[in-house]
Order: structure tokens, then sequence, then C-alpha cells
């Protein structure tokens, strides 16, 4: 299977983040509206479970934001693989970025676990654990792809010194 | 700073660029950026070619000169 340049595996992934990417900014544009309504509402109530919800709720949106600037990054990075340029230095920063992007996402679920904690303690368990998992696994992803920046800054330094050597 | 000093040697051997690229087994774009020292760095195996076919030694061709200020 082609994985780079045009008709190949990168070609297809491109196509798929343009198409999630207007979905995922209608979708945060959509849920702003809605979460402003709600959140309102929370307001006039003044339950003592307004805070956590009011915490879960921005954080979540913060990590829709997040899905979403990640999601530009990598069509950046795509598009480039489509065209064929592998390894150029245009894709290093995008790759960083994206990291940030998956931290945001991990700590955004951290945030989620403590405001379920502080909340509800005990008595949504699942849900804490499965935020817990969610967490770690964004924030372990993003340190992997921080690394794999590095790695790519490190493999775009080589190609261009065995590029001009003669 | 290391100057590649290959234009002099080409013009005293009265060598055109796409000949001694042909003969190098290089493409003229290779050979234009080892003329033009925008080369990182050289084979040991280019620069016995280059030798061999311009007739010289290492020291005609590359040159060693003090970095000026703001280089």
């Amino acid at each position: 299977m082609k994985t780079i340049g045009k008709k190949s595996l990168s070609s297809a992934v491109y196509h798929l983040l343009w198409v999630l990417l207007p979905l995922g900014v209608l979708a945060l544009l959509a849920s702003s509206v809605w979460v402003g309504l709600e959140l309102h509402d929370l307001f006039l109530e003044q339950t003592v479970v307004v805070f956590p919800v009011l915490a879960i709720v921005g954080l979540a949106w913060l990590s829709g934001i997040c899905c979403c600037l990640l999601l530009w990054q990598l069509i950046g990075i795509f598009r480039r693989l489509r065209e064929g340029n592998c390894f150029t230095p245009d894709n290093v920063p995008p790759l960083t970025r994206s990291a940030w992007c998956l931290w945001g996402i991990g700590v955004c679920f951290l945030g989620v676990c403590v405001a379920l904690f502080c909340g509800a303690g005990m008595q949504v368990v699942f849900t804490f654990f499965l935020s817990l998992l969610g967490a770690a696994a964004f924030l372990l992803l993003g340190a992997g792809v921080r690394v794999l920046s590095e790695l790519y800054r490190r493999a775009v330094e080589y190609k261009l010194e065995n590029d001009l050597t003669i | 700073m290391i100057i590649v000093n290959l234009d002099v040697m080409m013009a005293k051997r009265k060598m055109s660029s796409g000949e001694l690229a042909k003969r190098l087994g290089i493409t003229p774009a290779n050979l234009s950026i080892l003329k033009n020292n925008h080369g990182k760095a050289i084979r040991f195996s280019t620069l016995d070619k280059l030798c061999r076919i311009l007739n010289c030694t290492p020291g005609d061709l590359l040159e060693y000169r003090e970095e000026e200020e703001g280089e």
C-alpha cells in the first residue's frame, strides 16, 4: 500500500481530516450556544453541584478547542506528506504544536477527574477512572509526539547534510 | 572556513562544468553546490576523482580562510 504521495494513505487521511475539522468547529460552535444556555440555567439553580459541572463542561469545551487545533496541525503535516515532502523542516513545528494540543487535552481530562472527585466523590467511579485513563493516554501520547518531533527535526538536519554532501 | 577553489582549477585546466560533472558522475546541480561553497561536506571518493580528473592535490582545491566578523 502506498503511504506517501498522491492517491495514498496520507492523501486519504488528509481528506478525512478536512471532513473532521469543519465538523469539529461546527460542533464546538453549536455546543458553545448549548453550554451557554445550560450554564445560565445552572447559575440560576445555585446548587452545590454547580462548580464541578461548570468545570467539566468548561474543560470539555477547552479540550474541543485543543482537538480542532490538533486537526489543523495534522492537516498541514498530511498536506506536505501528500505532496511527497516528507523530511521538510516545515513539518517540525506542527508536530511540536500537536504535542502541546495533546497535552492540553490530557490536562483537561485530569481537570475533569478532579472535578468529578470533588463534585461526586466515588459515586461516579467508572467515569472517574475512564477520565483518568483518558488523561494518562493523552499525556503519554503528547510526550510521544514531542519526542517524535525532535527525532523528525534531527532527521531533517541529517537529510539536509546528506543532500549537501557531494 | 573552508573554501573550495574548484572554479580556479577548472579555469586552469580549461574544463567546463558540464564535462567535469559528467566525468565525476554527479549532477551539474551538485557540482554547482560544490563550486559555490554551498556544500556541507565532500566525500573522499569525490575528492579523489576531482584530483585525478583535474590532475591536482586536495590542497589545490581546498583552502582554509579565517572567518570574518559577522559571517
